[in-house]
């Protein structure tokens, strides 16, 4: 849900990264959050088992200063993909402005990114909002792998909407913030 | 089903803060706040500058989220009022509307009742107010200093180049 807070002078956005457990959601923020300088990124909370991986949801705030004295901030929160944390995606999902979709490409998990895009549509009708609609872009991480699934083929398989989509090696960097000014730029209605 | 969209001009801010310190005395709190579930506060009355606001924002909000659904999926209707016990302190979280929850923070010495009772007191004005300042996501303005904020994330996304695919 955006808000516009006029008295403090602030615009909050929610966006939510999802996709199947191991997918490198976890590892978009923390580029993110190791990239900005600290005054553009607020605390990163991870809420994690001792493996690493996400058992309730990461969340990390960036704030966008600008010269008049407004703030804009851009809540980042992941999802745990492991599909029995059901009920935590869930709460993730509540009032999201828009949705990153973060597929994993590697040739054996086309299986486990279309159960995790069927979880994410059924997330979004129980939190009120519509998979059809939700502004979403699509990242297609690990490409840095042997046998990764061709882009092509991701998006024949996930991408029914034809949304906006980047290649990424988020362990390196590579397409985190191109993925971050795309959703940025449909959230905010400026593309 | 579009998101919502919530603006709070400055005035809007200030009635709630009203409400909220009217509250905060009536009930002995220490602090009380206004949290939308998405996770972001809308107001705040006497919120310590020690706590991290965002994270705090973040952690009540997808508290009460989980015990809603924990009720929702055991048949529990209406379910609107959660109780945490510290040893000195003590957190009262009451339903204002579909998407916002108000919360208080009080000692031990004062009594639940009390907190009940006031927050109940508040709570209908205090919906009143969020259902005025909120609207389809549909009907956003556009906001410039939003967009000014996309573009600088876009200027980041090319001028960060980690190595190209
Ligand atoms: N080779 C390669 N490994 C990656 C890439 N991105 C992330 N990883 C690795 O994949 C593993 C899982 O990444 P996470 O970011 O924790 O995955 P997640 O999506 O948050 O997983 P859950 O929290 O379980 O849902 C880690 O070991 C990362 O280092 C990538 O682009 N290439
Ligand atoms: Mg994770």
């Amino acid at each position: 849900m955006a808000v516009h807070n006029a008295a403090t002078r602030e615009i909050v956005y929610k966006v939510a990264y999802h996709g199947p457990g191991m997918c490198g959601k976890t590892t978009n923020l923390r580029f993110i959050y190791n990239t900005l300088p600290g005054r553009q990124v607020g605390n990163f909370l991870v809420l994690d088992t001792a493996v690493e991986r996400t058992l309730y949801y990461d969340f990390l705030p960036v704030v966008i200063p600008l010269d008049d004295d407004y703030k804009v901030r851009f809540h980042l929160y992941t999802v745990p993909g492991q599909a029995y944390y059901d009920a935590s995606r869930k709460l993730v999902l509540r009032g999201v402005d828009g949705v990153v979709f973060v597929a994993d490409s590697r040739g054996d998990r086309m299986a486990e990114n279309e159960e995790s895009l069927a979880m994410l549509k059924r997330d979004l009708t129980d939190v009120g909002l519509d998979y059809a609609t939700v502004p979403l872009i699509m990242q297609y991480n690990k490409r840095d792998l042997a046998n990764v699934i061709p882009a092509d083929l991701l998006t024949e398989k996930l991408n029914e909407r034809g949304v906006r989509s980047f290649g990424a090696v988020a362990r390196d960097g590579v397409g985190v913030f191109e993925t971050l000014s795309a959703i940025a730029d449909l959230v905010t209605g400026r593309n | 089903m579009p998101a919502k969209y919530v603006e709070l001009k400055t005035a809007d801010v200030e009635l709630m803060e009203a409400e909220l310190r009217t509250l905060c005395a009536r009930a002995g709190a220490e602090a009380v706040v206004l949290v939308d579930l998405s996770g972001v506060i809308l107001a705040s009355h006497r919120v310590s500058d020690k706590i991290d606001h965002l994270l705090f924002a973040a952690l009540l909000s997808s508290n009460f989220a989980a015990t809603e659904e924990l009720s929702r999926r055991l048949g529990v209707t209406g379910f609107r009022i959660m109780y945490h016990e510290g040893k000195r302190q003590n957190l009262y979280f009451d339903k204002v509307a579909d998407d916002t929850i108000l919360v208080v923070l009080f000692r031990d010495s004062n009594a639940l009742g009390r907190v009940r009772l006031f927050t109940e007191k508040s709570i209908a004005e205090l919906a009143k107010m969020v259902t005025a300042a909120t609207r389809p996501a549909a009907e956003a303005p556009i906001l410039p200093q939003a967009h000014a904020a996309a573009a600088y994330l876009a200027q980041m996304a090319t001028s960060i180049q980690p190595g190209k695919l």
